[in-house]
């Protein structure tokens, strides 16, 4: 998961650590803890579900944007993203297990729509503890997942909206569909490029 | 390298989506530069700008070599996954020790980056982040 594990000197400037040396894991157990206060602190600010999910979605583009340009660098990495597929590929395949420790279970293209992308995953590690009582109605706390995966897209210069969905019937389960829709703009730009 | 490239002065630049978010210029010591030098280095870089743009979704290179060149002074450019541009104005350093400088100083963009108070299009106000800059460019431009 994300930045430092524990055994580390503390004595060393934040900016003198080797970024690229891979760090130790984060318990499961003080990042739950830590969203739950998290979920809790936005659940008391917000005065309606919408508000409250994108107050998590902003939450998680904040640590997107920052774990785009991390794995980059960990990859070591030469090149740019410049295509969707390219940079779906990286993010499911390279940053979900940097940050979750698996990959994502399943990338597909909308059927109906040249916009619309899915990412399946079938229990996101943030929430794996969450569970929603029913006078939130349909609240989604994979709200920050989609704010993590809008941040890394939006940072790499693919503007879009990220909606997670619960794929089991009933809303019960943990399985979770990530609906990525790019804007007009990044369509347009992608099918330029494929034509050249 | 002719002894007048090496003794130019250096601009560097990181460039967000709509402004500077830091600039380091460097001179040799005991030269200084006319402040008409230093608005004509500034100028010459954001000129720039508009080749890099015009790159950006041309190449998936990062490292964009030379974009522009003005009788002696040259542009070297670098971009960042997050469209951040790295520009750097010199007399003629050699490829190999200007790619090395904007991996280096990538890499500290990005810890930079990190911190919670460091925001991705806030300018870059930190002392440690220009000392540790200043003694890459030292290293690798001098």
């Amino acid at each position: 998961m994300l930045q430092a594990g524990t055994g580390r000197s503390t004595s060393s400037h934040p900016l003198d650590r080797p970024l690229s040396r891979r760090p130790g894991e984060v318990s499961l157990a003080a990042f739950t803890l830590l969203f739950s206060e998290l979920v809790q602190l936005h659940q008391v600010r917000s005065s309606s579900v919408p508000e409250f999910e994108a107050a998590l979605c902003d939450a998680g583009r904040q640590v997107g944007s920052r774990a785009l340009q991390v794995h980059w660098i960990r990859e070591g990495k030469k090149t740019r993203e410049t295509r969707i597929l390219g940079i779906l590929q990286f993010l499911s395949s390279t940053i979900w297990p940097g940050l979750f420790n698996k990959k994502a279970d399943s990338l597909e293209r909308g059927v109906s729509s040249k916009s619309e992308y899915m990412i399946h995953d079938a229990n996101p590690l943030p929430t794996v503890f969450c569970e929603v009582p029913r006078s939130l109605g349909g609240m989604n706390p994979n709200a920050f997942v989609s704010g993590i995966i809008q941040g890394v897209l939006e940072t790499a210069g693919f503007g879009c909206d990220v909606t997670a969905h619960r794929a089991d019937e009933g809303g019960s389960g943990t399985r979770t569909v990530f609906l990525v829709n790019f804007h007009d703009d990044v369509v347009e730009r992608d099918e330029m490029l494929e034509g050249r | 390298m002719s002894a007048l490239s090496s003794q130019s002065p250096l601009l560097f630049m990181i460039v967000g989506m709509t402004e500077p978010l830091y600039t380091a210029e460097f001179q040799r010591p005991g030269t200084t530069t006319s402040p008409t030098t230093l608005q004509y280095n500034h100028f010459l870089l954001h000129s720039s700008l508009d080749s890099v743009a015009a790159l950006a979704w041309s190449t998936s290179a990062a490292y964009l070599r030379t974009v522009e060149k003005v009788n002696d002074r040259v542009v070297s450019a670098y971009l960042t996954p997050s469209h951040h541009k790295f520009l750097l104005l010199h007399g003629g350093r050699s490829e190999e020790s200007v790619k090395s400088f904007f991996l280096e100083v990538h890499e500290l963009f990005v810890k930079q980056l990190c911190s919670p108070f460091q925001g991705m299009e806030s300018p870059i106000e930190s002392k440690a982040f220009d000392d540790r800059l200043r003694a890459l460019g030292r290293r690798y431009l001098s």
